[in-house]
């Protein structure tokens, strides 16, 4: 048995109007404007599940994604990716030459008590029990940005993500949240 | 078809203008006696007008002050409240987006010249994530309200606090005792204060900016489920900024501003008088303990000029 990382990227079918609240205001009342194109959204879990396999690991997550509890169908869709631990490289940048550039930031709870629920109903609700490890919950924030550079926009996405006055970025409190630049 | 009972319903709301609804009284000569406090409504604010029958009640006047309207016009008033609810809906994070808005930078200097501003419940997030709380730096975002543990979600429930501060300091309780036990109740899912900045809470201990803790009946502060209903740091309830005129509060005082909406099961001075006061609907519209927070407000706006 090998440890695997299955990650689901959740995005809404309709329209994300927490991802419009998050361009308008920073486009409108923060001054990104001219280099803010667009922003959406995705909530990525990441469950950690012992399996035989990557085929096993895989099948587990698409099990994992019809238990209802990471996915609505009615109104969200989803995205699976498996990989053994320490080995892929989960959810890479997009970088075209000339941009713009499509940033990711991902956000994610000190303590969160959605992904230990999570985690509780795999392992006791659906009797997955103790092959399944930590599962961690954050939203994955697609910046597209125009940039000269890829530097350039990681910088300006660097400062929308990490909010340090009442003026400057937005994304997370890093009293209660943590984030990485993709 | 007449509808004998349906007028005892009706909202006392005297004016309502196209952008403005004003609440208060019809003497206009007493309308200008007393202080004029802005209640911030944002999309998905949805305790403005408790908020503003609160303040009515303790001497003030109120009116709700739309979030698309003039923000420079905010400097004439003389207090600002912003009211619990989901401002934004809370997206992005509670309070977040609320903070960037115009809005909150004319209340920031306006309480930069001694203006008393509350923030209640979602109020609060928008203090903390504008930066004026715990404004041991002004601006700077020094705290969160992080999602509440212990419940692992929405809690709503009846919760004691105690006053923990020397009487005076906070613009907010000037009419508690240092030590004073009360109830009130608290509504969120977001509500655990936490910092990641070393040596802030002690020093806003120093400060004296912790106001309110989460304690038991008896005034103990101690941290278990449901006394401390959200898993805040010291059992913190209610912050102000060293000067003591922003005041950011979890509970709802104006869901406790009237013995009427007092349970009469809390075991504390109130639930006794409430138990009294059955059978007497004028007792029943005596002040609850929360009316003390906009009364304090109203005392420190009539004996301290800024």
């Amino acid at each position: 048995m090998k440890t695997y990382h299955i990650e689901l990227l959740v995005r809404l079918k309709t329209a994300d109007t927490v991802a419009l609240t998050a361009k308008n205001t920073l486009r409108r009342d923060m001054g990104y404007e001219s280099v803010l194109l667009d922003v959406r959204r995705e909530e990525r879990w990441v469950i950690q599940v012992q399996a035989e396999d990557l085929q096993t690991a895989e099948k587990l997550g698409r099990e994992f994604a019809a238990t209802r509890i990471f996915v609505n169908p009615n109104k969200q869709t989803c995205v699976l990716k498996a990989a053994e631990s320490g080995q892929a490289k989960l959810s890479p940048q997009k970088q075209d030459e000339g941009g713009p550039y499509e940033v990711g930031v991902i956000v994610s709870y000190y303590q969160d008590g959605k992904a230990v629920s999570a985690r509780d109903a795999l392992r006791h609700t659906y009797g997955y029990g103790g092959r399944i490890g930590n599962v961690e919950r954050g939203v994955l924030w697609k910046l597209l940005l125009s940039a000269q550079s890829p530097d350039s926009a990681r910088k300006t996405a660097e400062d929308i993500a990490l909010t340090s006055s009442m003026n400057s970025g937005l994304l997370t409190n890093s009293h209660s949240q943590t984030y990485i630049v993709l | 078809m007449s509808q004998p009972n349906s007028r005892i319903f009706l909202p006392k709301i005297t004016k309502v203008a196209s952008k403005t609804q004003k609440l208060g009284s019809s003497s206009s000569h007493k309308l200008r006696e007393m202080k004029k406090i802005a209640i911030i409504q944002y999309p998905g604010s949805n305790c403005e007008y408790e908020t503003a029958r609160a303040v009515m009640a303790s001497g003030m006047e109120a009116e709700i002050f739309r979030w698309n309207r003039d923000a420079a016009s905010l400097d004439e008033y003389d207090g600002y409240i912003i009211p619990g609810g989901f401002s934004y809906q809370d997206r992005v994070r509670a309070g977040a987006i609320a903070a960037k808005k115009g809005i909150m930078r004319t209340i920031f200097g306006e309480a930069a010249k001694g203006k008393p501003v509350l923030g209640i419940c979602n109020g609060a997030q928008v203090l903390v994530e504008s930066g004026m709380i715990p404004g041991v730096n002004p601006g700077e975002l020094e705290m969160a309200l992080a999602p509440n543990t212990g419940t692992s979600g929405y809690y709503c429930n009846w919760v004691h606090v105690v006053h923990s501060t020397r009487k005076g300091k906070c613009a907010f309780t000037r009419f508690f005792e240092k030590s004073e036990v009360f109830p009130m109740p608290v509504a969120h899912a977001e509500g655990r204060f936490v910092t990641r900045k070393k040596g802030l809470i002690e020093s806003m201990y120093d400060n004296g900016q912790i106001v309110l803790r989460y304690s038991t009946v008896d005034g103990k502060v101690e941290d278990r489920f449901p006394v401390n209903p959200n898993g805040s740091t010291d059992n913190i309830a209610g912050i102000c900024n060293p000067a003591g005129n922003v005041f950011a509060l979890m509970p709802h005082p104006e869901r406790a501003a009237w013995l009427r909406q007092v349970p009469d099961d809390t075991g504390d001075e109130y639930a006794e008088a409430k138990r009294d006061a059955y059978g007497s609907w004028q007792r029943m519209t005596e002040a609850g303990p929360g009316r003390k927070i906009f009364e304090s407000m109203r005392e420190y706006l009539e004996n301290i000029p800024y």
